[in-house]
């Protein structure tokens, strides 16, 4: 039975709020209005990579990855600690993703009201234990430390779920082998655990270079990364234009780069990564 | 300790969560042997091998291996390998990496490498599949590499935990004569867990029947089936008629109110015995006056024989016969008196 019409409700939401807005990205990207109409124009791409903002683009790739690499530092010991108790790792799971229901520009709130420089608790503390005070407020530091924040979830939950997934007998296997933990952690565990770690990857890296509330809260707009240049666009100047533009710009980067890890996975595993 | 036995159990206990799975348990597997492990499932059997394996630590007792207590030391440091249930193979690499898992590990030359997995595939059949991925093999090709991954690794002992469940009837019984003839070429010692007893009798030097983690019968395949020592091994072992029996005196039975000629000795005199006798040493005659007459039920044709079904006086008789009775046909039950065997009644073991 042919049962390809169920998929219709979903084709058609594709095309209405994915299809559609791209293409009106594509289309403000390369138009402008002038007195003749509305006609075609290459302005806002040159533009887009001039130098400026060039920079912008640089230091959110930097950012995002800064923030990434520490995602991931961070969240592999605690997934595999997470898996290895498997009674209470189900608990423990659920105490870390707790704070994801909250509202994410509330969470970043706390952190202001955290790290602030006279009334902050973080610093109340320091003060009264007569250490030096931690003034972090519109660093690219507290940029950064918000995305880890606010992301960590994101690379722990997958790699649990892949480290999970992994047979019990394969890894008494490679005990059996000859392997003691460190080289079946090495071998076995990682590679295996690879899918988990390249969409955990994506899911923090993607949000992480376009977001533009952390740098306006934590950053106090003193740091202006692409997600907040594009913003501006839209709601300040009202270049809707420009703005598409740099979407765009920082789309294609975005998916060259994520082509760029897939790739260098596939070569490294021998095409395991199943994603 | 005798030169001869390369691992001994002795007086292992183990328990999961409160229940005993093994009872004080010795057991002393030979060098060279194809020592099998056969009983039902939850007798017991696999968590003896996970012991020797060392993926388990005995609660209680010591694990010897050539006179060596080897009770904590981890499967990595053990020259014993294991065929795992499920193959357990790695599924990020292909047939060739999961062969050179182990030497990788005891990091051997590149070339030391290839020639031992060369050779490893040769002797499972798998010649040239090196370069293919797990998930292109069917499931007795896995088998072979999951065998050829353990032997490459030369073990002194191979563990092998059901490893042809998985397999279609005629590839498990081709399978049966490789492994034996691997065992012989190898030279090495196997010890192998299955619940199927005829796997168990077509393969192993040594069979231990195994029933609620108590050893039940340790012996050749022969002895296991010619002379069981309980009912439990008889009627695992092989189809059994077990039937009550009163031992009257040293080679006089009485079985359902009848006295017949036996030649076992040594039971008390009225015992209460256990009566087993095997369904092919059952003929069927014209009833008489002074025999166990009876009814046929049921006559089935099974191929080499039939099965028949006799009811005499309450008791229903399985008997292999050439000889296609109808039902309702009068017989009478013929057994020869070394053919009846004759056991202690089981204690049933209460719960611990």
């Amino acid at each position: 039975m042919n049962r390809k019409w169920l998929a219709t409700p979903y084709l058609i939401w594709m095309v209405i709020f994915i299809v559609v807005p791209l293409l009106m990205i594509l289309y403000n990207a390369f138009t402008v209005k002038d007195i003749n109409g509305t006609v075609f124009t290459f302005d806002h791409m040159m533009k887009a990579f001039s130098g400026k903002y060039m920079t912008a683009l640089g230091k959110s790739f930097l950012y995002a990855l800064i923030c990434t690499v520490i995602c991931l530092i961070l969240a592999y010991p605690l997934a595999l600690i997470l898996v290895k108790y498997s009674k209470g790792g189900a608990a423990m799971l659920f105490i870390f993703i707790l704070p994801m229901w909250m509202n994410f520009l509330l969470r970043t709130y706390a952190w202001l009201s955290l790290l602030e420089t006279n009334n902050g608790l973080i610093n109340t503390i320091l003060r009264a234990l007569h250490l030096p005070v931690l003034d972090i407020i519109g660093t690219p530091s507290a940029i950064v430390l918000g995305m880890i924040y606010n992301f960590l979830p994101f690379m722990v939950l997958p790699i649990y779920n892949a480290l999970a997934k992994i047979d019990k007998s394969v890894m008494e296997a490679a005990y059996d082998l000859g392997a003691n933990d460190f080289k079946r952690l090495l071998k076995v565990t990682v590679p295996l655990s690879m899918p988990g770690v390249m969409s955990g990857i994506t899911m923090v890296f993607m949000p992480a270079v376009t977001t533009f509330v952390i740098p306006n809260l934590l950053g106090s707009g003193k740091v202006n990364l692409i997600g907040n240049i594009i913003e501006q666009q839209f709601l300040m100047t009202y270049d809707w234009g420009f703005g598409a533009a740099l979407s765009l710009v920082l789309m294609i980067i975005i998916l060259i780069s994520m082509a760029v890890i897939r790739r260098s996975d596939e070569e490294m595993e021998g095409g395991a990564g199943i994603w | 300790m005798e030169k001869n036995v390369i691992i001994r159990l002795e007086n292992v206990t183990k328990s999961f969560e409160d229940q005993v799975v093994l009872k004080n348990l010795t057991l002393d597997v030979e060098k060279n042997e194809f020592l099998t492990l056969l009983g039902p499932s939850g007798c017991g059997k696999t968590t003896t091998l996970r012991l020797i394996g060392g993926f388990e630590k005995p609660d209680e007792g010591i694990i010897w291996h050539q006179g060596k207590d080897i009770s904590n030391v981890p499967p990595y440091k053990r020259n014993i390998n294991t065929v795992f249930q499920k193959y357990a193979l790695f599924p990020h690499l292909n047939v060739f990496e999961n062969i050179a898992f182990g030497l990788k590990i005891k990091k051997m030359s590149k070339s030391l490498i290839k020639e031992k997995v060369e050779k490893a595939l040769k002797q499972v059949n798998l010649d040239g599949y090196g370069n293919r991925s797990i998930e292109q093999l069917s499931g007795g090709q896995q088998q072979r590499v999951a065998i050829a991954r353990a032997i490459v690794n030369e073990p002194e002992i191979l563990l092998l935990d059901e490893p042809l469940g998985a397999l279609d009837l005629k590839l498990r019984q081709e399978m049966q004569y490789e492994l034996k003839t691997l065992q012989k070429e190898l030279g090495i010692t196997f010890v192998y867990v299955t619940h199927d007893q005829e796997e168990a009798l077509t393969m192993s030097d040594t069979v231990v029947v195994m029933n609620n983690g108590v050893i039940q019968q340790k012996g050749t395949p022969e002895d296991i089936y010619n002379e069981p020592v309980n009912a439990f091994v008889a009627d695992f072992i092989g189809e059994s008629n077990i039937i009550d029996g009163i031992m009257r005196q040293d080679g006089v039975i009485e079985i359902l109110g009848r006295v017949y000629e036996c030649v076992d000795k040594g039971f008390g005199t009225n015992e209460k015995v256990d009566v087993v006798v095997r369904p092919e040493d059952i003929k069927l005659l014209e009833p008489s006056e002074n025999k166990l007459n009876g009814q046929v039920t049921s006559c089935i044709f099974k191929g080499v024989h039939y099965e028949t079904c006799v009811v005499t006086e309450g008791f229903e008789w399985v008997i292999h016969n050439t000889k296609n009775f109808k039902p309702g046909e009068q017989v009478s039950i013929n057994v020869d008196p070394f053919d009846i065997h004759i056991m202690k009644k089981m204690v049933e073991e209460a719960g611990t």
